[in-house]
């Protein structure tokens, strides 16, 4: 079988270090979030834990003149985060990206670059319904090879 | 002050409404309120979409004290716990609708 698309091996490796949050040794601003691939389907509870949803949102080249010999792309996920509160959801982002920032090493063994964070918007969409959300965006630059693209 | 109406939402909650129960400074005020509860598309994202599900209370503003009915209070629906998020006038003022969650 041949290697994972990369934006799926991306999106795990990203979950794997979120799922850190909340456990030793480091220590966190909030307890153990539930963390998810994609949107949820039904209708987001009120937040009584931390919440963190993953997704891929684009994957764009970054050298489109290059040769053919090597195709770098940015691969860019969203993490949405999930709480009660404007305040929570920026405690909660800084744990995110607390957790990336950690998992460095493991991100530029796997991919040959750090995850680097992008832009954070609060969202308001949700307030109607006692929920506040943040949309954090995380990148990270990879080269495709031609046998794990 | 009288307001237009008022003579027909009393028994209209009466008859419609469900028991909501606010506690402002100390004593419980009880009367009918009628509940919306909705799930709707609020936010779309690149692959999905957040659906939230939106309560909201009708109350007839003369059975409340208006100062009590603000964002973070506690509030009884049918003998469930909730929030207010928010409560704003409606109508020439006879109502009041008031956004909650469940807590």
């Amino acid at each position: 079988m041949p290697a994972a698309a990369t934006e799926n091996r991306v999106i795990d490796a990203v979950i794997t270090r979120l799922q850190t949050i909340g456990t030793p040794p480091s220590s966190w601003n909030v307890a153990t979030p539930e963390v998810a691939e994609g949107v949820p389907p039904d209708p987001v509870p009120v937040p009584n834990k931390a919440r963190l949803y993953v997704e891929h949102s684009r994957t764009d080249p970054t050298n489109p003149d290059a040769g053919t010999a090597s195709h770098y792309h940015r691969v860019s996920l969203v993490v949405w985060c999930v709480a009660k509160t404007p305040r929570d959801v920026a405690t909660l982002k800084s744990d995110v990206l607390r957790a990336l920032f950690a998992g460095e090493g493991t991100f530029t063994a796997s991919f040959g670059q750090p995850m680097w964070p992008g832009e954070f918007v609060q969202r308001r969409d949700l307030s109607d319904a006692g929920v506040a959300v943040g949309q954090q965006v995380v990148f990270v630059d990879v080269e495709l090879t031609h046998s794990a693209p | 002050m009288a307001r237009f109406g008022d003579s027909k939402t009393g028994p209209m909650m009466d008859k419609f409404g469900i028991p909501v129960v606010l506690t402002y400074l100390g004593a419980d005020y009880l009367s009918n309120g009628i509940r919306d509860e909705v799930d709707e598309t609020m936010l779309e994202t690149d692959t999905g979409a957040f659906v939230g599900r939106t309560i909201v209370l009708t109350l007839r503003r003369g059975d409340f004290p208006e100062a009590g009915l603000v964002s973070d209070a506690l509030i009884t629906v049918d003998g469930e716990d909730m929030t207010i998020i928010s409560a704003a006038r409606r109508e020439d003022g006879s109502l009041v609708r008031v956004l909650c969650a469940r807590t």
